[in-house]
């Protein structure tokens, strides 16, 4: 099984194949127009071509790579990566829009960077707090009083002004 | 023709229109620059901020951005061995060196005149080539257009690298799909699970900057380029900008290589598919064979002509990329593909019309490409020694910025952040394509033909009462047919020809 999931190009079929089965079955559901369907050509005609294609070639690809004796190893591909500070930029990014309407551009952005900044190294806290506020600020002041874009304060400005 | 040229000459020459050209060239080299950041990176990155300008300035800025970023490129390339983008890989063969030799200043300033030089006669033939090949196609019809998309999308899938053409036609299926998420020509709602956000659609917008902007900054990280840049702030510091000036004998040197390489770059260029890359190793490749022993023997140690060839032949290329996209309509690269989103997302229909409708784009866009190869060569290049400070701006900093930006440059233009959880969970599986060695640039190009392909298909077939009959009954259709599937099967039978070569 492990071996079965060290190969680039087998798993990345695999994922295309998964993908196509499910759009394949989502296309069926897809409403047709009368109209249409008298042309021949409706709705749902591209994306079950391009469904079934899909899936066609994920599994010519998934045959190939079991064909071939050797192929691009996933773990050999991936040595020396450091996964770490990508997930923890990844979730950041997730509380990152999670948070922004109730914290509003300036406090979220803020705060996204200056944890970004300290995930990836940097503990001078002067610079990274002066860099990301800064930025956020000038971005703020330039959106807002130049270009007269509406930013939204968030929630907790809200309820904090009232 | 002259008409136009004089509409794009006055259209090009607007003081916005050479503001956006000059920030444009600098921003491009600014993001070139960093290792990790292609054209295409910087083109998404710069997207949302053309969406407020008129179409032609916003195209300027673009090309700006584009030419700008090959420029940056090099220059990393050259000075600390890490080329931005993957065309100007070949440039570090003999630039670096060259450098390390204590001769920054010149290999830059080859670099410089040599792309200059690809980007004129690049310029050159464009503007003799487009509108032959536009009036050519002003007779397609519906089922031409169709015939062209499919050739769009399979000739870049077949171009891909040895072992990358099933993943690359796979990839430009995967964007095939994408675009037929959202309302459907006859108004019909596909795909959308019930979710309002996917009404209208996969934005273009959102689908590059999470595939190349927001993706490659990640992806900078897992391969640890973003803790420090203590060894290119090291390369940095041997690094001497003496003079950028060039003796006649080494202009003399480089003439014929770059006369050769340009038009060899700008043919490869208008291939699509091809591109900028395999356009500068072609060029590189091809000197090296003409060069004299003596010359020979200086390739990979810092010789000029090996430094020309390459940076010629990728300028030019560049520069022949924008034929298909502005006669056909069809993007030759991952650059030009994003470079049509953005053209759509203007409500302009890029192909055969797109001179006669909107000549004041077309023409300035072109003339703007040379201002732009003037601006890098007069602005650009004596400001080097003090752009290329910015390889020594800590990772840390950069990589969280771009990754902010590229999220700011969605959020900007929708004011909908539903958008960027939809944004941030492509990112995240573009990142694992990435690691699986799957090509994104075919996946953005299937998505941005999608929408034209099937509206083509839909009204061909309206015309031809339902009968797919026009894929053979129409003369023009069916040779473009044929060329696709001649294309398509070349990988296939010049790997089974090897096979039988093998065993005999």
């Amino acid at each position: 099984m492990t071996k079965f999931f060290d190969n680039k190009d087998r798993v990345g079929a695999a994922l295309i194949l998964a993908f196509s089965l499910f759009y394949l079955r989502s296309s069926l559901s897809i409403p047709v127009d009368p109209f249409d369907a008298e042309v021949g050509f409706t709705s749902k005609t591209l994306p079950l071509f391009l469904g079934s294609c899909a899936f066609v070639i994920s599994l010519l690809l998934l045959f190939i790579s079991y064909l071939q004796s050797e192929g691009d190893s996933i773990s050999e591909g991936v040595h020396g990566y450091d996964w770490k500070p990508v997930l923890a930029l990844i979730l950041l990014m997730a509380a990152y829009v999670t948070l922004f309407s109730f914290l509003g551009f300036v406090l979220a952005s803020a705060l996204f960077l200056q944890s970004a900044f300290f995930l990836l190294g940097e503990r001078r806290l002067l610079v990274s707090i002066s860099v990301s506020l800064g930025l956020v600020l000038f971005l703020w002041l330039l959106l807002t009083q130049v270009f007269g874009l509406y930013l939204d304060g968030g929630t907790l400005y809200r309820v904090l002004g009232n | 023709m002259l008409d136009g040229i004089l509409i794009g000459l006055q259209t090009a020459f607007t003081p916005i229109n050479l503001l956006m050209v000059l920030a444009g060239c600098f921003a491009g080299t600014v993001i070139g620059m960093l290792p990790g950041l292609g054209p295409v990176s910087a083109i998404a990155l710069m997207i949302p901020v053309t969406y407020g300008l008129d179409p032609a300035s916003g195209l300027i800025l673009i090309s700006g951005v584009y030419y700008g970023a090959i420029f940056g490129g090099s220059t990393s390339a050259i000075l600390i061995n890490a080329p931005g983008v993957s065309g100007a890989v070949a440039t570090a063969f003999d630039g670096y060196p060259m450098a390390q030799s204590g001769n920054a200043g010149k290999a830059l300033a080859i670099a410089a005149y040599s792309s200059f030089a690809g980007g004129t006669i690049g310029a050159i033939l464009l503007l003799l080539c487009v509108p032959f090949l536009a009036s050519v196609s002003l007779s397609f019809q519906s089922s031409e257009y169709f015939a062209l998309m499919v050739f769009g999308c399979t000739a870049v899938a077949a171009f891909s690298g040895k072992g990358q053409v099933l993943k690359a036609v796979l990839m430009t299926l995967v964007g095939l799909m994408l675009a037929t998420v959202g309302e459907d020509p006859s108004g019909a709602q596909r795909l959308t699970f019930g979710n309002a956000e996917l009404s209208d659609g996969i934005s273009f917008l959102l689908l590059s900057m999470a595939t190349f902007a927001l993706a490659e900054a990640l992806s900078m990280v897992l391969k640890g380029k973003s803790k420090s840049n203590d060894n290119e702030s090291k390369e940095m510091a041997k690094v001497s900008f003496e003079s950028l000036k060039l003796s006649r004998d080494e202009v003399k040197e480089i003439a014929m290589p770059v006369g050769r390489s340009s038009l060899l770059g700008f043919f490869v260029g208008v291939l699509p598919g091809a591109g900028a890359t395999i356009a500068s190793f072609l060029g590189y490749g091809m000197e090296r064979n003409l060069a004299s022993e003596e010359q020979k023997k200086l390739f990979g140690k810092g010789s000029p002509i090996g430094l020309a060839a390459p940076e010629t032949a990728n300028n030019a290329a560049s520069t022949g990329s924008f034929v298909p996209l502005l006669t056909l309509g069809i993007p030759g690269s991952g650059t030009t593909a994003i470079m049509l989103g953005a053209l759509l997302s203007y409500g302009v229909q890029p192909g055969p019309r797109l001179f006669i409708d909107n000549p004041a784009v077309f023409w300035s866009v072109i003339i703007s490409m040379y201002l732009g190869n003037i601006v890098l060569l007069i602005l650009n290049l004596p400001l080097i020694p003090y752009i290329a400070k910015i390889l020594q701006v800590p990772r840390q900093f950069l990589t969280p910025i771009i990754l902010f930006l590229s999220l700011m440059g969605v959020y900007l233009v929708s004011f909908n952040p539903a958008e960027l959880s939809i944004m941030l969970v492509i990112g995240v599986i573009a990142l694992a394509f990435r690691i699986l060695d799957y090509p994104l640039a075919p996946m953005l190009l299937g998505f941005i033909l999608g929408g034209m392909l099937e509206d083509n298909l839909r009204r061909a077939l309206l015309i031809w009462d339902g009968s797919y009959d026009f894929l053979w009954q129409r003369p023009l259709t069916a040779t473009i047919m044929m060329v696709t599937l001649i294309i398509m099967l070349t990988p296939v039978f010049s790997e089974l020809l090897k096979r039988a070569h093998r065993r005999r």
